[in-house]
């Protein structure tokens, strides 16, 4: 499995110190959990930056990982691509313990990227991102004709449905005719 | 080849479809011969060739709404010729606009515009029967009467502005006002409820109707809303002031004959606002930054003065007023923040 460190080296847990008895209490070091994507790709994130993702972060306070536990159990996250989750992880880095701002323009604009990472975004529950992705996602149509539409969101017509349905349902028929007839083929 | 298949493969080629070298193949046609059996149609070859394929359709539902809500009303009215799906979806929103700008003709009858989008629209009903679709809202509601200003006694209009307004416009949130009168202003605003109008703002209006201010002060609407912005408030007097005790914040530009000792009692006057967060006052009064800083007793550092902060500890309270007090052309500018 191959690994990408993504934490910053000042978000890195600090060395223990011996710091004088009556010097204020240390800072508690920040932890520090692992994700990867589709293509194994392991992510290390803090927990801060992960509070935004109320899905993780409910698995974190859930299952309580130290973080040994943590580095050797990484959250898998099969249904999102590598470059998808590369995307969100560095968006919760920027992100964190910051003030989310009104609008967020470093998000893709290629249409099947933006799309993928709606998905992911939605499926990991960050509020804030997905809220600029969906917004992105409807200016991509802001003004367009219902044909432009159409082309940009790849969405099929009446016609293209029903018969795509069609066929569907015929396909169906077909397959589970052939069934019956290799199930009696078998019984004989 | 049973009589289907070949009247699927008579009407494939009659429409011209001849682009599928698959099915055309001779080993294919053969075997559709011989096994009784078409090749797969073209329909299902588009569109099952990638059941993977991101759009908007393989979405869950609650996106779709989350992506279409960022459309206005207007704008989703694309939405509805795209397909029947997508028409639902656009329907259930509820039609909330974010802005609405409505103007009136001389003539009483109206024109509007959608948020920044330039388009007018106008016709007679029309307004009224977007204004009947359940759940219709509009949140920032700007009301424009330009014509007015040019009426004579002659060609004065028998309705009134508020008669041609449908009903529904009385739930926005915030009021933007531009009308010749206080009448027509308190006309205006007396249509929305009070209690749910959360800001106001009124444009200056004639030099002539000064004195009907207090009528407008007077009304529902003002003494429940939060937020004020009055633009131009001719002919000051210190217990105008009195007015806005209720406001969380408040602009206003005053003008009239001011005296030194007015400074010190709109200080005194604001400091006993208790729920106000933050105000402004541009002041058009004739007296300098200078002479405003030494009546409110202000030191006044050597040299240019153009800006001046200044903490004033309200009396008997541990609260504070903060002011900014910026000069800029015949105006002076003062930023007042109520610290906790």
């Amino acid at each position: 499995m191959s690994s990408t460190e993504q934490g910053t080296s000042s978000a890195a847990p600090a060395e223990p110190t011996t710091a004088p008895e009556s010097a204020a209490a240390p800072e508690v070091p920040e932890s520090f959990y692992y994700v990867h994507g589709k293509d194994k790709v392991v992510h290390k994130v803090s927990a801060g930056a992960l509070q935004h993702s109320a899905l993780i972060h409910g698995m974190i306070s859930n299952l309580g990982y130290t973080e040994e536990q943590a580095k050797a159990n990484p959250f898998p996250f099969e249904n999102i691509d590598g470059d998808i989750l590369q995307m969100v992880v560095d968006w919760c880095n920027q992100h964190k313990g910051k003030p989310t701002p009104p609008e967020d323009t470093n998000l893709p604009k290629q249409k099947e990227k933006l799309f993928d990472l709606v998905l992911a975004v939605n499926y990991l529950e960050i509020k804030e991102l997905l809220t600029y992705c969906c917004k992105q996602v409807a200016m991509m149509v802001k003004g367009k004709s219902p044909e432009e539409i159409r082309e940009i969101w790849m969405i099929p017509t009446d016609a293209e449905d029903e018969a795509a349905e069609k066929e569907a349902k015929k396909r169906a028929g077909k397959e589970a005719a052939g069934e019956t007839a290799a199930a009696a083929g078998d019984a004989k | 080849m049973a009589y289907m298949d070949y009247e699927n493969l008579y009407n494939q080629l009659s429409r011209g479809e001849t682009d599928f070298e698959i099915e055309l193949k001779p080993e294919a046609i053969v075997e559709a011969l011989v096994v009784n059996t078409m090749p797969m149609h073209p329909v299902e070859e588009i569109f099952h060739v990638d059941p993977g394929q991101k759009n908007l359709m393989n979405m869950p539902v609650s996106l779709m709404f989350k992506i279409a809500g960022n459309l206005d009303p207007v704008e989703r009215t694309a939405l509805r010729s795209v397909n029947k799906a997508i028409k639902n979806l656009a329907d259930s929103l509820p039609p909330v606009f974010e802005s609405m700008s409505i103007a009136w003709t001389s003539c009483n009858s109206l024109y509007w515009k959608f948020n920044d989008n330039p388009t007018e629209h106008f016709g007679e009903g029309k307004l009224e029967k977007l204004s009947n679709i359940p759940g219709f809202k509009v949140n920032n509601l700007r009301l424009r009467s330009y014509g007015r200003c040019g009426r004579t006694l002659f060609n004065y209009p028998k309705t009134k502005l508020a008669d041609v307004l449908p009903e529904s416009f009385l739930n926005a949130k915030n009021v933007d006002i531009n009308v010749a009168t206080i009448n027509d202003a308190i006309q205006l605003l007396s249509i929305a409820k009070p209690g749910d109008l959360e800001s106001i703002r009124l444009w200056p209006v004639d030099r002539s109707e000064g004195e009907h201010f207090p009528k407008f002060f007077n009304t529902e609407q003002f003494k429940k809303t939060k937020n004020v912005e009055i633009l131009s408030l001719q002919g000051f007097d210190v217990e105008v002031l009195s007015n806005f005790s209720h406001l969380k914040s408040f602009k206003i530009k005053l003008s009239g004959d001011f005296v030194e000792e007015d400074f010190l009692r709109i200080r005194e006057t604001i400091s006993t606002f208790e729920d106000l967060e933050k105000c402004e006052l541009r002041i058009v009064s004739g007296f300098q930054i200078r002479e405003i800083c030494k009546a409110l007793g202000i030191k006044i550092p050597l040299g240019s003065l153009k800006t001046i902060t200044h903490r004033y500890q309200i009396p008997e309270s541990n609260k504070c007023l903060d002011f900014k007090i910026e000069s800029g052309g015949p105006s002076i500018l003062m930023k007042i923040m109520r610290i906790r």
